[in-house]
C-alpha cells in the first residue's frame, strides 16, 4: 500500500479525532470545516514524521490539537451556527442527563486552549501518561490540572447560566 | 454532576462530523491557511530579493570609479550575505518544525521562538538597509555634488563647511533610520502581534506549575 493511501486508510479510521478537535474549538460552521482541512493538511505534511513510536491516535492527536491551538484566523462577521447544534437544541434527545450535558459542554468551551486539550483527551480515555505525552507535561502536572478543571466545570455547572 | 459521569454524552456530542469530508491526497498538499506556511513562503520570496540586490550591489562595486562607494558596497553586500543565511536558518527550522510532530508544549515553544527570531531579523535587516541607504545617499552626494540644471557654478566663497555637512547627515540619517525602524515594528505588530501574545499566553498558562 502506498503511504498516502496508508495515511488516508489510517484517519480514516480515526476521523472523528478531527471532528472532537474542531467542534471544541470553532463555534462557526465554516471555521470548524476550515480548521478540518487544515488538520488534515498538517498531519499529511507531518506524515513522514511519524515513525510508530506512538500509537496513530496519539500522534493524531498531537497534530490536531497544535494546529487548533496556533489556528488563528480572523473572526468572521457573521456566525454561522452547526446545524447538528441546534438540532441537538431544538429537539433534545431522551436523555435525562441531556440537559447537563448541553451545560457542561457550555463550561468545557470557556476554558482555555490548554485545558480544553487536557479535558478532550480525558473525554477519549488516554491514560495520564498519554495526555503527558501530547502535552509535554509531567503526569503529576496532569492529575493535578484535570482535578483544578473538574473543579472549576463543577462550580460552572452548579452557577445558573445566563448566558443562553 | 461530574465530568465523569457524562463521558458518553459529551463524546457522542463531540463526535459528530462536522461537514467536511477527508480529501483525495494524490500526490499534491491539499490547500492551507497555515500562518506558518505563508511566512515560509514570504521568507522565500524575501530572499529571492535579497539575491537581486545583491547582484545590483556587486554590478556597482565592479564598475563605479570611486574607491570608497567600492569599500563601501562590498561591506554592504558582506552584511547581505550574513543576513542572508540567518534568514536561510529561519527558513530550514520552520521546515523542521513542519516536518516534526513535537507535544504541544514543544510546539507552542518552537513557533513563538520562529516567530521572534523572524521579527528580530526583520527589524535589524530594515535598519540596516535604512543605514546603508541614507549613507549611500550622503557619500554619493558629497563626492559627487548636483548641479541645478543652468545654475552658475559656484565660485568657491560659498561652500558648505564639512562640519555642517556632517551634522546634517547625521540628522537625516538618525531621522531616516528611526522612521524606517518605527514602521518596520508596525508591520510586524500587525503581521504577527497577536500571535506572538497568544502564544506567549497559552505558554504561561503551561507554566503555572502544580504547585501554584
Amino acid at each position: 500500500m502506498s503511504p498516502d493511501k496508508e495515511f488516508l486508510a489510517q484517519l480514516q479510521a480515526h476521523e472523528r479525532i478531527i471532528h472532537k478537535v474542531c467542534r471544541i474549538y470553532q463555534d462557526d460552521l465554516h471555521d470548524r470545516q476550515d480548521l478540518f482541512q487544515e488538520i488534515v493538511c498538517q498531519a499529511w505534511r507531518s506524515y513522514p514524521s511519524f515513525r510508530a513510536e506512538s500509537r496513530f491516535p496519539t500522534w493524531l492527536y498531537r497534530v490536531a490539537l497544535n494546529t487548533a491551538i496556533t489556528y488563528f484566523r480572523r473572526q468572521r462577521r457573521r456566525r454561522q451556527a452547526d446545524p447538528a447544534d441546534i438540532s441537538m437544541r431544538l429537539h433534545p434527545p431522551e436523555d435525562p442527563y441531556a440537559e447537563q450535558a448541553e451545560r457542561m459542554y457550555a463550561a468545557i468551551n470557556r476554558l482555555s486552549p490548554v485545558d480544553k486539550a487536557i479535558v478532550l483527551l480525558y473525554l477519549d480515555d488516554c491514560s495520564y501518561e498519554e495526555i503527558a505525552s501530547v502535552m509535554g507535561m509531567t503526569r503529576v502536572n496532569v492529575g493535578v490540572r484535570l482535578n483544578r478543571i473538574r473543579k472549576r466545570l463543577r462550580e460552572d455547572c452548579e452557577e445558573p447560566d445566563t448566558t443562553l | 454532576m461530574e465530568l465523569e459521569d457524562l463521558k458518553t454524552q459529551l463524546n457522542r456530542r463531540l463526535e459528530g462530523p462536522v461537514g467536511a469530508g477527508l480529501p483525495d491526497l494524490d500526490g499534491r498538499p491539499p490547500r492551507s491557511h497555515s500562518m506558518l506556511l505563508r511566512l515560509r513562503r514570504n521568507l522565500w520570496i524575501e530572499f529571492g530579493l535579497y539575491v537581486a540586490a545583491l547582484c545590483l550591489i556587486a554590478i556597482q562595486a565592479h564598475r563605479h570609479p570611486s574607491t570608497a562607494i567600492r569599500i563601501f558596497n562590498i561591506t554592504a553586500a558582506v552584511c547581505m550575505v550574513a543576513l542572508m543565511v540567518k534568514l536561510r536558518q529561519v527558513i530550514r527550522r520552520i521546515d523542521e518544525h513542519l516536518r516534526s510532530g513535537p507535544s504541544v508544549r514543544d510546539h507552542l515553544a518552537s513557533l513563538l521562538d520562529i516567530l521572534q527570531a523572524y521579527s528580530r531579523k526583520y527589524l535589524y535587516l530594515s535598519v540596516g538597509f535604512a543605514l546603508f541607504f541614507t549613507i549611500y545617499m550622503i557619500l554619493l552626494e558629497y563626492l559627487f555634488p548636483t548641479q541645478m540644471q543652468g545654475a552658475v557654478p559656484p565660485s568657491g566663497t560659498a561652500e558648505v563647511p564639512v562640519w555642517v555637512f556632517v551634522a546634517v547627515a547625521f540628522v537625516l540619517t538618525l531621522l531616516f533610520t528611526g522612521l524606517i525602524y518605527l514602521l518596520a515594528r508596525a508591520y510586524i505588530w500587525w503581521m504577527f502581534g497577536k500571535h506572538i501574545r497568544r502564544l506567549r499566553e497559552a505558554l504561561q498558562h503551561f507554566d503555572q506549575g502544580p504547585e501554584d
